[in-house]
């Protein structure tokens, strides 16, 4: 099996860079992957076609935290705290919060090379890119480790 | 030795306007922030050594000529003594404190507020005290709901005044001591006095300002109210071992005029017993805390200035302001404290301090030519300059946003929390409070030291 073989295409899944949090986070909640459950993250795209960025779900929680909370301020915390900041967070441009330094991969690259990358750059998904730099998909680890598993099941019997 | 060099005539030769040129062209480069300071501090050091404007001996050992490095010690190791504290929360344990101490009301807590950074500035670097008060400043303006920008231009300004009270507070302050041989009790009789009064002036009129403007209501003071300020604490044991040692480091400070230690000895000694206390087995993880860029913008300055003061652009400009002051040392005292006002509101008064120390080191050669050493380091009639030297290009910090590195400091966090501080903002409120404290510092030192003598 190669990349192409377990990326979802993208579809409708993808933000553009000006667009709102709030308006991003609805996206992400409609979209589907594999048919049921929402995707975690999304790739950023300038007028449909060039890769700029990818939002995580973890993007959008880090963005309702305030830059000031440090180690040492983290027990001083009010009950109402993150309703407070979520609401500020909604106008945030996709832009300012999506990762910038995209790791992507090549679809007809091996499922080795896709795993290593993960794992070893902590990402949960990884978008696929054909040599015009063109984006096809994404493959998310979800459906690696779907693919591990139901490998090492077949390798048991 | 000293005396026979101060009364060649300059030569004008290549090398002469060699060090002007570097010096020049590294100052337009810091000022107009193209390259980073420290690599204009750097480069510019080291063309002095390669062009041999000074020989490396000059550079390296000489006190006329080359690096400072009671400066250089005494700011490494307050670094590490703060590196060290900082992890226990004693800051923010502090800072929630008085927020509470001030029961969540807005103008309460700005002005205890800035009493706190005003007197951790004095005690501590300004930078580092912006630094650890900021965040708490920016949590508990969310808390109040209400606007932490002019909570945090206060706080850069109490803090670039409080800094110039003593020795340690201020960098400029820290190369006075130095050059000039002044002891930390020397600051606290002829400068603490001034800043206390312009600390009242300022608070008097922050409460005038901000009392109207600053109202939150009762139910968000409770959220400040009922913060635990105690949770803020990290490492008990390791706060008790720092208080110790801070402490001892004050004690040492005080009394080191009388032991003939330079403060640098005292802050290395504080430094070394604090990481032996610690237990820490890891001591790059706390030298990686000491702010390794200022260290190397302070050593390449102290370089080039060096080369500046060899080839005797220093005694050509020294001579200039005697004879604009006619050698009247009044004249002189309120042309450098205005001067240096204006200056440090523009440049970095670092390296402006850097250029001036020697250029007051010359004048006082031309004035008393028979003296020597600390007899004509702190005559008499040379302590005014020096003060003005220090309240000028302390207080002037004030006038913009990148008149001190505390301002850059509290505008970047300010920034990254989404409250921009405009160059105008800021000015606003800077430029009339540089003018009110630096007019109230020349009254001082026109009334005590030329009035009542």
């Amino acid at each position: 099996m190669l990349v192409k073989d377990l990326m979802e295409p993208v579809g409708q899944n993808w933000l553009r860079p000006e667009m709102e949090l709030s308006e991003a986070v609805s996206l992400m909640r409609k979209s589907r992957q594999g048919g049921d459950v929402s995707v975690n993250g999304m790739v950023v795209l300038e007028q449909g076609q060039k890769l700029v960025g990818v939002v995580s779900i973890k993007d959008i929680i880090r963005a309702a935290i305030p830059s000031y909370m440090e180690k040492n301020l983290r027990g001083f915390a009010w009950d109402g705290m993150l309703e407070e900041y979520v609401k500020k967070a909604r106008k945030i441009l996709v832009s300012k919060v999506m990762s910038k330094s995209v790791i992507t991969i090549g679809p007809a690259d091996s499922l080795m090379r896709c795993a290593d990358l993960m794992i070893d750059n902590y990402l949960q998904r990884l978008p696929v890119v054909d040599e015009s730099g063109r984006v096809l998909g994404m493959v998310h680890i979800q459906a690696l480790y779907v693919c591990i598993a139901d490998l090492m099941s077949t390798l048991e019997e | 030795m000293e005396h026979s060099v101060a009364f060649e005539t300059v030569t004008m030769d290549a090398t002469f306007w060699l060090a002007v040129v570097i010096f020049g062209v590294a100052l337009i480069a810091i000022i107009t922030e193209k390259i980073h300071k420290t690599v204009v501090a750097i480069f510019g050091a080291s063309l002095v050594l390669v062009l041999k404007i000074l020989d490396q001996h000059d550079a390296f050992h000489l006190e006329e000529y080359g690096v400072d490095w009671n400066v250089i010690f005494l700011l490494v190791g307050m670094m590490i003594i703060i590196g060290l504290i900082r992890p226990t929360g004693m800051f923010e344990y502090i800072a929630i404190k008085s927020a509470k101490l001030g029961r969540g009301e807005p103008i309460r807590i700005m002005i205890i507020f800035a009493i706190i950074t005003a007197v951790l500035s004095a005690l501590l670097d300004n930078v580092t005290t912006v630094l650890l008060l900021a965040p708490v400043t920016l949590l508990i303006a969310e808390a109040l709901q209400i606007d932490a920008v002019p909570f945090l231009i206060v706080e850069a300004m109490a803090s670039n005044i409080g800094g110039t009270a003593t020795l340690i507070g201020d960098p400029p302050n820290i190369m006075i001591a130095s050059k000039a041989r002044l002891s930390f009790v020397d600051f606290v009789i002829h400068l603490t006095p001034i800043v206390i009064v312009i600390m009242v002036v300022f608070l008097v009129i922050i409460n005038l300002v901000f009392r109207k403007k600053l109202k939150t209501r009762d139910e968000l003071k409770a959220r400040v109210m009922s913060m635990r300020e105690n949770e803020a604490i990290k490492d008990p044991a390791m706060l008790k071992k720092s208080l110790f040692v801070l402490a001892l480091v004050l004690i040492g400070f005080t009394l080191h005029g009388v032991f003939h230690y330079e403060p640098a000895t005292v802050a290395l000694f504080g430094a070394g017993l604090l990481l032996l206390i610690s237990n820490t087995s890891e001591p790059h993880r706390v030298l990686a805390e000491v702010e390794w860029p200022v260290i190397f913008f302070f050593i390449g300055l102290f370089i080039m200035v060096g080369g500046l003061v060899k080839v005797g652009v220093i005694r050509m400009m020294s001579t200039e302001v005697l004879n604009l002051t006619e050698g009247n040392l009044l004249a002189t005292s309120m042309l450098i404290m205005w001067f240096s006002a204006v200056a440090s509101a523009v440049v970095d008064n670092i390296p402006y301090v850097a250029t001036m120390n020697p250029l007051v080191i010359d004048m006082a050669r031309e004035m008393w030519p028979g003296l020597s050493g600390v007899e004509l380091l702190n005559h008499h009639d040379l302590m005014p300059i020096w003060w003005s030297l220090a309240l000028g290009a302390c207080l002037g910090g004030n006038g913009s946003p990148i008149g001190a590195s505390a301002n850059v400091i509290v505008v970047g966090m300010a920034e990254k929390a989404g409250h921009k501080i405009s160059f105008l903002r800021f000015m606003a409120y800077g430029v009339p409070i540089t003018f009110v404290t630096v007019f109230l510092s020349m009254l001082y030192v026109l009334v005590r030291y030329y009035l009542l003598g």
